[in-house]
Parts: structure tokens; C-alpha cells; sequence
């Protein structure tokens, strides 16, 4: 559907068209918010509350941005606030991957397997696991600025216009800071590593 | 040359803009010439390294899987945010495809329509009115005179050719 046919519906209370923009965003929606919280149990309550907002605010949403970045918008303040008041409330970085199952990733893309290919071995899968904790762990670790940053750009894939749109950043603050999250990123994994 | 230990500062703020743009691919062929040259400097080298890594970390995360019932929960959270003005399943018996109102407006057709219907089988079916002569009009009667009221205690007095009642 059109954008600006679905925000015409949405601003009439279509149920139908906020059923289509929930469907069309929540992978991103949800996604962004477990990276920036670290948390599976509270990314879900934070991206149905960006839905909840996006919904209950769209007769005031004028159309300057693409939808898609508006709710990224909405994610990244309620995240940050979210982050506030946790860290006023103690919480740290052990609790994140806490409400994580097993299955709580899709398979990378190419990954699916098709009729007769081997199915992987749980070795991989664990080690695999083990990995995506770490690089979590990691992220957690560094500073919330940076880690907005490295989730926009590096896991999301957002255009700097984009991510100047949502932080309301200047470009060269962007990337200078973006440097300085990558390198950042990198010595707080390496920190992990050398945790027993 | 230092890059990301004086936050702030706008000598460094630049390079380390340059570098994003080196490691993004977006510089021009002189520019990325120019940066080359800075990186005879060891310790740069080793942050445009650094750099990279990190972004090579993220590279291979997978995406979380959303939640199940997850848009039925937003739903859910909408209508009780809202007081109920939005999604409310009362204001929707039919499923979103029919609200109250359009459900109200489809009764009053099909009702509108079933009465012209039965009403138009109720008079196919009436039989026809018989036309019959109309028969001779007689004057009608004149009304028996009211008699008197007969007195409390009068004697009965009977008619005048003597016969009783």
C-alpha cells in the first residue's frame, strides 16, 4: 500500500492499515530495541509501546520522514528513557540476554535450509550462540550514544541522512562518533574475551 | 595521532569523520589517496583497525525473532491506552471488516427489503374483491318511540286492545 494512503487510514483509526504497519515494522521495531536494551522480555514491552505511541500520535505526524524512520524515532527515545530508568533502578548489563530463549533469532539470511542439506551441527549452533552473547554483551557495555549509533548504522543499515533525521545530529558528529563507537565496540568484546 | 581520546575536539572529530568515510567506501579517489598517506602513522592505522573490527562484529549478528502475538498484543494495548476508542470488539461484532455502524445500515436494508417482499406476496396472494349488485337501498326503519318511564310504584297498565304481554 501507498505510505501516504496508509497514513490517511491510519489517521482515520483503520485497524486494517495499523495491522499492515505493524507487520511491516516490527522485525526493525523489535530488533533495534533488543539491541539497545539487551533484553528480550523488555525490547517486546518497548516496541509495542513505539506501535501504541505511533498510532495514538499519528494525526500529528506530518509526513516530513518515511514512517519507517519516524518509528525508529519513537524507539530510540523510549529506549533511552527505558535505559534511564533502569539504570536508576541498578539494572546493569548481567541482566542482559536474561529473557533470551533459544530460538530467539531468525536464521541469517541464506541460512535456511533447504531438502537434503544437512541440518547444523549443535557445536556450530552453540558456538554460534556464544558469539552473538558476546558481541551483545559488548554493545551493552558501551556507552548509550555510541551504541545508538553502531545500532543504526551497522546493524539496521540506515543512510546517515537517516540517522541524522532520527538523532537530529549533525553528519560529521555521526561519523566521528560512529568511529569512535566501532573501536570502542571493539575493546569492550575484547574485554569479554578475556573474562573467565 | 590520537582519534578517540579527546572527545571534542574538532581536528580529531574530522579525522575521525574521514575514517568513517574510508571504511564506508564514500571517499573520492584523492581523498582516500590523502588519508592513505596519514596511515604511515602507526597509531592511526591501528584505530582505522580497531574501527573495522567493530564494525565486522555487528556484521554477523542475526535478527532477534519478534515475539509471538505480537501485533495482537499492541492491539490489545491500543484499545486499553485508548479507553476503548480504538479496536474495541464491540465496535467491531464482525470482525474489522464490518463496524456497528455498517452492520446497522446492512439490517435496515435486508429488513426494508424482506418487508416489500412479503408484503408484495401478501397481496399476489389476497383474493380479489367480488363485485356484487348492489341491493335496493330501504328507507330504514324509523326508531321505536321511547316510552315514558314508568313511575316508581304505578300500577301496570295494560295496552289498549287488552292483550298482555
Amino acid at each position: 500500500m501507498d505510505e501516504k494512503r496508509l497514513i490517511k487510514r491510519l489517521k482515520r483509526g483503520d485497524e486494517a492499515a495499523f495491522a499492515l504497519l505493524v507487520r511491516q515494522n516490527q522485525g526493525r521495531i523489535f530488533s533495534l530495541c533488543f539491541r539497545m536494551l539487551g533484553n528480550a522480555a523488555e525490547a517486546e514491552d518497548i516496541a509495542q509501546d513505539v506501535f501504541v505511541k505511533a498510532f495514538l500520535a499519528i494525526g500529528g505526524f506530518r509526513g516530513d520522514s518515511q514512517v519507517g524512520t519516524w518509528l525508529y524515532r519513537i524507539a530510540i527515545n523510549l529506549c533511552k528513557n527505558r535505559l534511564k530508568y533502569l539504570g536508576r533502578r541498578h539494572y546493569k548489563t548481567k541482566k542482559a540476554l536474561d529473557g533470551v530463549p533459544e530460538q530467539a533469532f531468525e536464521p541469517n539470511q541464506g541460512g535456511t535450509r533447504t531438502v537434503g542439506e544437512p541440518a547444523p551441527r549443535p557445536d556450530h549452533v552453540l558456538e554460534g550462540n556464544r558469539a552473538e552473547s558476546r558481541v551483545q554483551k559488548a554493545l551493552a557495555a558501551v556507552d548509550e550514544s555510541f551504541r545508538e549509533l553502531l545500532v543504526l548504522r551497522d546493524i539496521e543499515g540506515l543512510t546517515y541522512q537517516e540517522i541524522m533525521d532520527i538523532t537530529g545530529l549533525p553528519e560529521g558528529t555521526v561519523k566521528s562518533r560512529l568511529h569512535r563507537a566501532r573501536a570502542a565496540l571493539r575493546r569492550a568484546y575484547d574485554a569479554q574475551e578475556a573474562q573467565p | 595521532m590520537s582519534v578517540h581520546t579527546e572527545p571534542g575536539r574538532d581536528a580529531d572529530d574530522r579525522l575521525a569523520a574521514r575514517l568513517t568515510d574510508y571504511l564506508d567506501g564514500e571517499l573520492d579517489d584523492a581523498a582516500a589517496a590523502e588519508l592513505d598517506a596519514l596511515l604511515d602513522d602507526g597509531a592511526l592505522r591501528d584505530a582505522l583497525a580497531e574501527a573495522r573490527e567493530g564494525q565486522d562484529l555487528l556484521r554477523g549478528l542475526q535478527r532477534p525473532a519478534v515475539p509471538r502475538d505480537f501485533l495482537r498484543k499492541v492491539q490489545r494495548r491500543v484499545r486499553r491506552r485508548s479507553g476503548g476508542r480504538y479496536f474495541h470488539p464491540a465496535a467491531q461484532p464482525f470482525g474489522w471488516r464490518m463496524s456497528v455502524e455498517v452492520f446497522v445500515v446492512v439490517a435496515i436494508a435486508v429488513m426494508a427489503g424482506c418487508w416489500f417482499i412479503m408484503d408484495a406476496g401478501r397481496r399476489a396472494a389476497a383474493p380479489a374483491p367480488i363485485v356484487e349488485e348492489a341491493p335496493a337501498v330501504e328507507a330504514p326503519a324509523p326508531a321505536p318511540a321511547a316510552q315514558p318511564e314508568r313511575p316508581r310504584g304505578a300500577t301496570f297498565a295494560p295496552p289498549a286492545d287488552g292483550k298482555g304481554e
